[in-house]
């Protein structure tokens, strides 16, 4: 009994990390980081899981590199020294697609290079990659990687099935809207399930 | 200054890690790209016209009807030493973000064979309609001419022409069919005569060097 306990909790530790990074938590929906790519590339299904994966990769990469340095890593210069090695993962990844997928490079075209400003990436390494072991820094980074997707995803999929019938579906404009909606179907279910809790 | 060393080094070995991998990819990169312009290459011209492997033919020519100050590659379909037309890189320089890179397939008999679209940066969703991956567009240049079209009907529907415009983008199509009517009225006044002169050229500076 005593030895199944800690493994139990740490099962729902694990668990309840999940659910924060998909839904309570998510790094789109509710912390709101790395709307710029989101928005850019949400236009069609097939673009937003392209970026979600190579985000997800970046994210990966760039977290079990801070988490190993994390003793190196000076406090005042820590944001400059994050930006090198995430603009490095990125350039690197970059590089390697063109080589061996280019036709996913072709198609991904200037989003690949704009996954440096996705400030989700630096937040996660300023946040939490810094504090922590390399084992729990790539499991953060699958979380949050797999909530961005998500959100990425379905944005790509609202977009694109809208933009069929409404080309402001397609546009910048229709990307705030659509996410706005996304925003607020989210609040409203929360309040929903708080609701029938309470009751 | 502790803090400036170690930032330092991290900078260096990010700038060492990039170069190295820079190095090892270019190679394989030039590889796909000359995979890909000859894929594309395959897919406008038909097999009958060309030898094994047009690429190999390939030499840089300069025109300003091909929409560059700088040389651009041409492609001569040979069968058998015969030149049978040729795939000029043009550019076309008035799309909605900048230069959009096509390939036009012309035979000697002025018609197109097909033209492809190599780059481009317009609008993902709207303007990326001219790429053969999201639509068939490109593929109304196939076998038209000078003469199965007039100069009127070579424009987009909007400006009294023949061709398609997309939902929310017209200045990209109408960039493409200009640049393509421009390399076509070209090639039937001097580009044909010039592209041949080249040709032989290269082909004697080869047997020259060898």
């Amino acid at each position: 009994m005593s030895d199944q306990s800690p493994s139990q909790s740490q099962h729902e530790q694990r668990k309840q990390r999940w659910q924060d990074g998909l839904w309570d938590r998510n790094p789109a929906l509710v912390m709101l980081l790395g709307l710029c790519p989101l928005l850019a590339v949400s236009n069609s299904v097939i673009n937003g899981a392209a970026l979600a994966a190579a985000t997800l990769f970046t994210l990966c990469v760039s977290n079990t590199v801070i988490a190993a340095c994390r003793h190196y890593i000076i406090t005042s210069v820590r944001i400059p020294m994050s930006v090198l090695v995430i603009a490095g993962t990125v350039t690197v990844i970059e590089q390697l697609m063109a080589a061996y997928a280019p036709a996913l490079h072709r198609s991904l075209g200037i989003f690949l290079p704009l996954i440096v400003t996705n400030c989700l990436i630096l937040g996660r390494a300023e946040v939490y990659a810094r504090h922590h072991s390399v084992s729990d820094a790539l499991l953060d980074a699958l979380i949050m990687g797999a909530g961005f997707a998500v959100v990425l995803i379905t944005l790509g999929a609202i977009r694109e099935w809208l933009g069929t019938t409404l080309l402001i579906a397609l546009l910048p404009p229709g990307a705030f809207i659509t996410l706005g909606l996304m925003l607020a179907a989210k609040n409203a279910i929360d309040t929903y399930r708080e609701k029938r809790v309470q009751s | 200054m502790n803090a400036g060393i170690r930032l330092a080094v991290i900078a260096l070995t990010t700038v060492f890690i990039v170069s190295v991998v820079a190095w090892l990819t270019s190679a394989p990169i030039e590889r796909a790209n000359e995979q890909w312009i000859q894929q594309s290459l395959n897919e406008i011209v038909p097999p009958s016209l060309h030898d094994e492997k047009m690429i190999t033919h390939a030499f840089d020519f300069q025109h300003s009807a091909l929409g560059s100050v700088t040389a651009l590659r041409v492609y001569p379909i040979v069968k058998d030493a015969k030149w049978n037309g040729s795939v000029v890189t043009a550019i076309a320089p008035d799309g909605y973000t900048g230069d959009i890179a096509l390939l036009i397939a012309i035979h000697d008999n002025h018609s197109l064979l097909g033209v492809r679209v190599i780059s481009h940066k317009e609008t993902p969703g709207l303007g990326d309609d001219i790429e053969i991956v999201k639509s068939s567009w490109i593929k109304n240049f196939d076998n038209a001419s000078l003469t199965t079209l007039t100069k009127e009907q070579w424009a987009v529907k909007k400006d009294g022409g023949s061709f398609d415009q997309f939902t929310g983008a017209t200045i990209t199509p109408r960039a493409v069919v200009n640049a393509v009517y421009r390399v076509l009225h070209w090639h039937e006044t001097q580009g044909l005569a010039l592209l041949q002169q080249q040709f032989q050229a290269t082909i004697e500076n080869k047997a020259l060097g060898r």
